[in-house]
């Protein structure tokens, strides 16, 4: 029974020895800045993408004073081949809704390559900037700026 | 306003706040009588003031639910911060406190001009609150028994934010280092975790915490230690020998026993968090070199 279960052991071992190759999910960095005149309230949201987002991000979002700024990290757990961060704040009347993700794209002759996007959508007299500041060409992780005007 | 505000009392430099943590509560004693006979007179209101700021936290702790504590934070983060605090800034700016001391007027002036100054985005704003600790700035934010002007409170609140920035700012510099050495973030995530535990009580049962949280992070870190490392991925790259299999058979009996042991501690039943695999609505996406992008709305 022991010996049995050594076997099974060195079996997934090596299973997941040689699938280890294989770059683990990476993880973005996010940076956001309240340029506003008021506080700005991080929104859970109600979109799958959001809700994802809040459960992945360490330590959590939450209300950033006028002209402060807050920092967390967004990261998968597993090995799914897409991560991404989709997060909302509000300040006032305004509203603005960041997304950033990664991507490993596969060509038809089996060349893999990262793509990292981004995109913000202002509402209610926001300016919304978001800007990939750093990516590691090595585990893939990647850092945004995201300002609040 | 301030009860109390005409006696005299001598208090220490900085209050220390004793804490009995209990399976259930958390009980603040006040400040002992030799601690109030020693110190500085210019200091004497803000001691006493917290001191009677803790043991009305310490009541409210022990008398409201987990979600009737958070929503008693909420109400109070709206009058300080929000919504609330918007529709009476007049009013909040000429607020005064209920005494003739002339410190506590320069702290009330001070808060003031801090909270005005940082709206207007200065970045060299004095605030009058600067060098208590989380607990301290917990106690002032929190208090509604109008002790404090709602400025006062909203600066108190806004250096224990700003107290909070800077750590996730450090920490989240340890993490991205932590990942590019190892693969894997287990060290950032017990950082986290203590972190958080170290928060006020009123602090740990906001919204933006869901009531399992300390159980999600510890199943994280079990997840993060059962992920192969770095070192496993070289591995495979260069080729496995018998040694290699044998070794990584006793590391990982090693961490399954070592998790088994954290997580008998706590009695939990969260779930690993998951990923989606694609966008509700895939949203238009831009090439990404280092760059940036500006959405306005008019």
């Amino acid at each position: 029974m022991r010996n049995a279960k050594t076997i099974k052991s060195a079996m997934s071992v090596v299973a997941m020895l040689s699938a280890g190759s294989a770059i683990a999910t990476p993880q973005v960095t996010v940076s956001f800045t309240n340029n506003t005149t008021e506080f700005a309230t991080y929104q859970p949201g109600s979109s799958r993408n959001e809700t994802t987002t809040y459960s992945n991000a360490s330590p959590k979002p939450s209300n950033v004073p006028p002209g402060a700024s807050e920092s967390y990290t967004v990261r998968a757990t597993g090995s799914s081949p897409i991560t991404y961060g989709m997060v909302t704040y509000r300040s006032g009347s305004k509203s603005c809704q960041f997304t950033t993700s990664y991507l490993m794209n596969s060509t038809p002759g089996g060349v893999r390559t990262p793509k990292w996007n981004k995109n913000a959508v202002a509402s209610g007299g926001a300016r919304c900037d978001i800007s990939i500041t750093a990516v590691n060409y090595s585990n893939h992780d990647w850092s945004v700026n995201l300002i609040m005007r | 306003m301030i009860q109390g505000i005409g006696v005299v009392i001598t208090a220490p430099v900085s209050v220390k706040m004793d804490k009995e943590t209990t399976a259930d509560s958390e009980v603040v004693k006040e400040p002992d009588s030799t601690m109030i006979q020693t110190g500085k007179t210019n200091v004497s209101l803000l001691a006493r003031q917290l001191s009677e700021s803790a043991l009305r936290s310490s009541k409210r702790e022990q008398e409201l639910s987990r979600d009737e504590l958070a929503a008693y934070a909420k109400k109070q983060i709206n009058n300080f911060a929000l919504d609330g605090y918007t529709f009476g800034k007049s009013r909040h700016d000429l607020e005064q406190p209920g005494t003739d001391d002339p410190e506590h007027l320069a702290r009330a002036r001070q808060a003031t001009e801090y909270v005005n100054q940082t709206i207007n985005g200065s970045r060299y704003a004095k605030n009058p609150f600067a060098g208590l600790s989380q607990d301290q700035l917990a106690l002032i934010a929190y208090d509604d028994s109008g002790g404090y002007t709602i400025n006062e409170r909203r600066a108190a609140w806004c250096e224990g934010q700003r107290m909070k920035s800077e750590w996730a700012r450090g920490a989240v510099t340890r993490c991205q280092l932590e990942s590019a050495q190892t693969g894997r973030v287990p060290v950032f995530l017990t950082e986290v975790l203590h972190f958080y535990r170290g928060l006020p009580k009123i602090e740990q049962v906001q919204d933006c915490y869901p009531g399992d949280y300390e159980a999600e992070l510890l199943e994280k870190i079990r997840v993060e230690l059962a992920s192969p490392s770095r070192e496993s991925n070289e591995l495979a790259e260069r080729g496995l020998n018998l040694y290699d299999i044998l070794a990584s058979i006793a590391v990982l009996e090693k961490k399954e026993a070592e998790v088994k042991n954290d997580l008998s501690v706590q009695n939990h039943s969260a779930q690993a968090p998951t990923s989606a695999s694609f966008f509700d609505k895939p949203s238009p996406s831009r090439d990404a070199e280092p760059s940036s992008i500006t959405t306005t709305s008019n």
